[in-house]
């Protein structure tokens, strides 16, 4: 029997060469969190205020990036997901005003499922790519926000709705905060540990091995750029409970940031591999980068710049050599 | 153990036709799987068995009118869903596994073990799955990711993943593409237990040898369409390979061999890869010359061809290319300096399938192709159409995608694209892999063909036949070290007595096979005598043409088959071979009989066989005076007799009977022998237990084994005898070497004569607790085997080809009946045996895929 011994098990220090890039996101947090802390001590950077501050900016990213996890997991992409959380923002504010804050919540949820269901049955039914798919819907997004509110920003006024959906506090944590960890526990378990989550890996890894085992790719597709739409209303809502208004350029952008959160996390752009938890800590961190380079009081320009490298650079340390 | 009626149908297809476009691929077959049978689906590629396959497992939906019932219940739904819930299982050819998910995750990837919470549970996969590799003695960590496995592994895992489904039909597709052949064996080994079980198997492989090896029945199908069902019996490899190509046979022919040899275009120095250390080739390649390198997974040949395109590092040594040292150092600089790699994995390494034939081709070369990085349009038109006519390209034209292709032509795109370049040096791995057998023939033609305008060609393959059909000579690496270096005339003298291609090739591939597992020595070499002091004839020499076998087929004869005893392996193995080989003449066999050793009982048989008017009677005499006279009343009955191993007093050859068949008993010898004198490293003292009777069979190997010790292994001293009469061989046995071992405390080895004594010499090495005792003996009984698998005392043996013996004694019969001439004495050489080559030498003896050897021993006593 041992003449046929296969399994070729690394060495340990194989294994620390081979997946260190794995972990990359984790040493790249301590290591940024560790220059911040002591460059941007009298800044007041560890201030706990701060920390939390850093928090709250950082939801709504991580919230659109869990799901994303799942999106670039089965292999596809989602770009609409800034100008969808700008509509939701639009819609809920207006729902808001005629009819209330339960009629807002429903008609933000509704706009995030129309996007999706419209993106997925787009990219699975009639097979145009999801990143031409979801890149033409950012315009239709933005451009129906932009038309429904006049281009004006459309105030809430419910206290209530603006306490639960990102302005309040519960004690000394912010409902952000809550809406991070429920997005970040939920995603994980659900990617990792329930069938959809080991479906959404098999379509990505390879979609005609998975289908010949038996999984429904297109169903599992769809799910997922559903799932992204939603999550991305969400955030929507979320920008417009902490800003107590709707306003279309809520979200603009956030798609870059919300990708490169999850790539800077370990996810495959190619699909197949990903954790929500790496996810979580590459929002993090890029909402720690944003914090510190303006406690640095950078201009807004040199901001730009200085975070275009740095996550750059924590990209391709993290991407697997192919 | 059967659950299920055997041959209950597990699978009905009724007018099953599927149409892609205006493509028929599928017209109106009909096929039947029934449980508990292994059937074998055949034919080309476009034949139409992928599209069948995909079928029945839910991948695509078969046109309107196309029935499917599996066990009995009509499939209305066609999903791998539905397929799998009708326990249908498949193993693909291209691979269904997810590279970014783990072993365990893919095995139950959509099955998933769940938790008390519902939840993925993925310790317990890899519990589960660790259990069901233990079943197939694989080691492969379920932890893995698929992406970090061999192609080998991956394809085990797929064979995993189908399994544990528990279907109730099974299908593999191509399963041992990757496999070396102690997986291939395991591999088979599982899927008989399977089919033990009444599971449907459907296998689908270009592979014929495989074929004729495991498959119980064999469909045929050609353009879409079914040709012939019939048992693997009814087939010979060449009327297999008929059936598939169509009218005109095309497989592997012998193609014209180049004689004169150009200069060394290639030589590898004392080459060291870094991923093997061992890796200490030196290798020459002469211009005009196609080299083939065999070995097992595993075995160093593509780390070999890795360093010298460049792929790998060197480590060690040097290579030279037309007799300059060169430094390659990238896959750039092996193209500069001529060598080209027609890599394993065409899809993903060799051809961008979406582009054109044209654009494939004018990749290498665009540099010569384009001026100031603007191509010229004509010049490169010319490139590629040379080359698609050059190479014979079954393109609808230039401009067509690669992926429209067949394998084959998609193939010649690849090379095409290569010679572009007008490299010297052509590397091949694994050519046709994947590409149905009429195709394989074109490839090893256009390799041979490629040599004679004077390029060396090295190929990779694990399919001997087509190393055999394209080398002239062939190298055999093992363990990351060339350890064999075959010239053309060496195969040419082991095919010689064959003129069949079909049969030739046979002879090689198990010569390398053979060789393979270093164990070619002993091969065709006969060395024993006749009951008559008559020279051997060797048994490859006995042979029917197709017009002898159809005047036989026509006389309708029945045969008697007489044995001394049948209780053992060797009477079995023996018996079934010469109905095997009956079957195949259309001979009927109306008895079969078994003495138990008595000469009275084995009369009453013969008188008794006569009285059914049987032409042939073929029987071995359990003592050669007392069977005489009923013998000659057969002779004078116009009986067609053939003897195995013993005939009876008086009898003449060609007058009284045909011939007699026995096994190399001189070899069987010789073989125990160099065993013992091996396994004893050629020093020390050694008892022997041998047969006290005047039986030549047993003489000659006890003579033999006596005269090669002291000939050859002056270091190994005979310092006890010990002859032994019966009945009861294996007590006495164990007397004697008990004996033996109290007064030669010393004692090294033990030789006996055949496998009963030699089981009791083994109870002796335990009782005296001495592990450590080497035995080897003749004849490959099931319990020597076992004890050998798992690392007991036998350390060799030296085995008897029993099934090929009746093989011969019933092509004898047939020579008989014609009234040819017969050879009077006809030998099978011996196969040396050890541990190592044990599965594949099991296989040859008793074409049956070696049993699974427990690891404890089947006495209580003893453990």
């Amino acid at each position: 029997m041992t003449t046929s011994t296969l399994a070729a098990r690394p060495s340990p220090l194989a294994l620390f060469t081979t997946s260190w890039r794995k972990y990359v996101i984790y040493l790249g947090f301590v290591a940024i969190f560790v220059i911040f802390s002591f460059t941007l001590f009298d800044k007041g950077f560890l201030d706990p205020n701060n920390l939390l501050n850093i928090i709250r900016q950082t939801a709504m990213i991580a919230v659109m990036a869990v799901a994303m996890t799942f999106v670039l997991c089965a292999g596809e992409i989602d770009l609409s997901i800034g100008a969808v959380a700008g509509l939701a923002t639009v819609i809920t504010a207006m729902a808001i005003d005629a009819a209330g804050p339960f009629a807002g919540v429903c008609a933000g949820l509704a706009t995030g499922l129309v996007v999706g269901v419209c993106n997925g049955l787009l990219t699975t039914r009639i097979g145009i790519p999801s990143f031409l798919t979801t890149l033409a819907m950012l315009g239709v997004a933005k451009g129906i926000a932009m038309w429904v509110s006049g281009t004006a920003a459309i105030p809430i006024l419910a206290p209530t709705y603006s306490y639960l959906f990102g302005g309040g506090n519960i004690g000394p944590v912010p409902t952000l905060l809550v809406w991070m960890l429920l997005f970040g526990v939920f995603g994980h378990l659900a990617l990792r540990r329930t069938g959809f989550g080991r479906r959404v890996l098999a379509t990505g890894g390879n979609e005609t091995a998975a289908r010949y085992s038996g999984v429904d790719t297109r169903s599992i597709k769809m799910r997922v750029l559903m799932l992204s739409s939603v999550s991305a209303a969400v955030a929507g809502m979320l920008y417009a409970g902490r800003l107590q208004s709707g306003r279309f350029q809520l979200g603009e952008g956030d798609e870059l940031s919300v990708i490169a959160a999850a790539v800077l996390g370990g996810t495959s752009l190619f699909g197949g591999a990903g954790t929500v938890v790496g996810t979580i800590m590459g929002a993090l961190m890029i909402g720690m980068i944003n914090n510190g380079l303006i406690l640095m009081g950078l201009e807004f320009s040199q901001q730009l710049i200085a975070r275009g490298i740095i996550i750059i650079l924590a990209v391709a340390l993290s991407q697997q050599k192919r | 153990m059967n659950a299920s009626a055997p041959n209950a149908v597990a699978v009905r297809m009724t007018g099953v036709s599927k149409s892609f476009g205006g493509i028929r691929a599928l017209d109106n077959v009909d096929l039947s799987f029934h449980k508990g049978q292994i059937h074998a689906l055949l034919g080309g590629n476009g034949a139409g068995k992928s599209t069948l396959l995909k079928i029945l497992n839910g991948v695509y939906t078969p046109d309107a009118g196309s029935k499917i019932e599996v066990g009995g219940v009509s499939l209305t739904e066609n999903t791998p869903e539905a397929a799998r819930k009708a326990g249908i299982a498949m193993i693909f050819q291209e691979m269904s596994l997810v590279p970014t998910l783990s072993v365990a995750q893919n095995i139950f990837l959509t099955r998933e073990r769940r938790d008390g919470l519902g939840l993925i549970d993925d310790g317990e996969a890899e519990r589960q799955a660790r259990e069901l590799f233990g079943e197939l003695g694989i080691d492969i960590d379920p932890r893995l990711l698929v992406s970090e496995l061999s192609a080998g592994q991956q394809q085990l895992t797929e064979i995993i993943k189908a399994m544990s489904q528990q279907p109730s039909i099974l299908i593999l597709d191509e399963p041992t593409t990757a496999l070396s052949s102690t997986e291939t064996d395991r591999l088979f080994d599982f899927v008989v237990r399977l089919k033990d079980k009444g599971v449907a198997i459907v296998y689908v492989s270009h592979r014929m040898d495989e074929i004729f090896k495991i498959a119980d029945v064999a469909t045929i199908l050609r353009d879409g369409r079914h040709v012939m069902t019939a048992p693997i019996g009814a087939f010979t490899l060449q009327s297999m390979i008929e059936h598939i190509v169509g009218s005109s046979a095309a497989g592997f022919h012998d193609f014209d061999r180049q004689t004169a040899l150009g200069e060394p275009l290639v030589e590898l120095r004392g080459v060291s890869g870094t991923r093997r250390p061992q890796n200490t080739v030196n290798l020459v390649v002469h211009r005009g010359e196609v080299v083939g390198v065999a070995g097992l997974l595993g075995s160093g040949r593509s780390s070999m061809v890795r360093v010298l395109c460049g792929i790998d590092p060197l480590a060690a040594g040097e290579i030279r290319i037309k007799g300059q040292q060169v430094s390659i150092k990238s896959p750039r600089d092996a193209i500069r300096h001529g060598i080209a790699l027609i890599p394993e994995d065409r899809r993903r390494q060799g051809f961008v399938a979406a582009h054109s034939v044209a654009e494939n081709i004018h990749l290498p070369v665009l540099d010569k192709l384009s001026k100031f990085s603007w191509m010229l349009s004509d010049k490169a038109k010319q490139h590629a159409d040379g080359l698609i006519k050059r190479l014979r390209v079954k393109t609808a034209s230039a401009d067509s995608a690669v992926s429209t292709l067949s394998g084959g032509n998609a193939q010649k795109v690849v090379i095409a694209k290569w010679l572009g370049n007008d490299p010297d040096v052509l590397v091949l791995d694994e050519p046709t892999a994947g590409i149905d057998i009429g195709s394989k023939g074109e490839i090893v033609a256009l390799i041979r063909e490629l040599a004679r305008q004077g390029k060396a060609v090295l190929i990779l393959s694990s399919e001997l036949a087509e190393l055999l059909a394209a080398s002239d000579r062939i190298v055999v690496m093992s363990n990351g070290q060339l350890v064999r270096d075959i010239p053309g005339s060496e195969l040419e003298a082991v095919m010689a007595p064959a003129t069949e291609p079909a049969e030739r090739q046979l002879l090689a591939e198990r010569y390398l096979q053979m060789a393979l597992q270093n164990r070619a020595q002993q091969y065709a070499k006969t060395l024993s005598t006749g009951p008559h002091g008559e020279t051997p004839e060797l048994s490859v020499n006995v042979k029917l043409s197709d017009e002898e076998l159809t005047r036989i087929r026509a006389m309708q004869a029945k045969a008697a088959i007489v044995m001394h005893y049948a209780g053992n392996d060797w009477s079995r193995a023996q018996v079934e071979g010469l109905k095997a080989q009956f079957a195949v003449m259309g001979i009927e066999v109306v008895a079969v009989s078994d003495a138990g050793f008595q000469a009275e009982q084995q009369v009453k048989d013969i008188e008794a066989a006569l009285a059914l008017n049987p032409q042939i009677i073929v029987t071995i005499p359990t003592d050669p005076v007392a069977t005489a006279g009923a013998y000659r009343l057969a002779a004078e009955r116009g009986v067609q007799l053939v003897y195995m191993d013993n005939v009876p007093t008086g009898h003449v050859a060609g007058q009284d009977y045909v011939s007699a068949v026995s096994s190399d008993n001189h070899g069987n010898g010789v073989a125990s022998a160099q065993l013992m004198a091996k396994a004893l490293d050629g020093q020390g003292e050694i008892g022997l237990v041998f047969h006290a009777a005047d039986f030549s069979v047993t003489r000659q190997r006890y003579e033999a084994f006596k005269q090669t010790i002291s000939e050859h292994h002056s270091g190994i001293h005979i310092v006890a005898e010990q002859g032994i009469a019966g009945p009861d061989f294996a007590a006495q046995a164990r007397q004697a070497a008990q004996a033996m071992l109290t007064a030669h405390p010393q004692l090294k080895g033990i030789w006996a004569v055949w496998d009963v004594p030699a089981k009791g010499v083994i109870e002796a090495a335990h009782a005296a607790a001495r592990p450590d005792l080497v035995v080897t003996t003749i004849d490959l009984g099931q319990q020597v085997a076992a004890d050998m698998a798992r690392g007991g005392n036998v350390r060799g043996v030296a085995a008897q080809r029993v099934y090929d013996q009746g093989v011969t004694e019933a092509l004898l019969a047939g020579y008989g009946l014609l009234g040819k001439a017969a050879p009077a004495f006809v030998a099978l050489p011996t196969l040396s045996v050890d541990k190592d080559n044990l599965g594949d030498a099991w296989q040859i003896v008793y074409r049956q895929s070696a049993p699974h050897f427990e690891p404890h021993t089947p006495q209580g006593e003893f453990s």
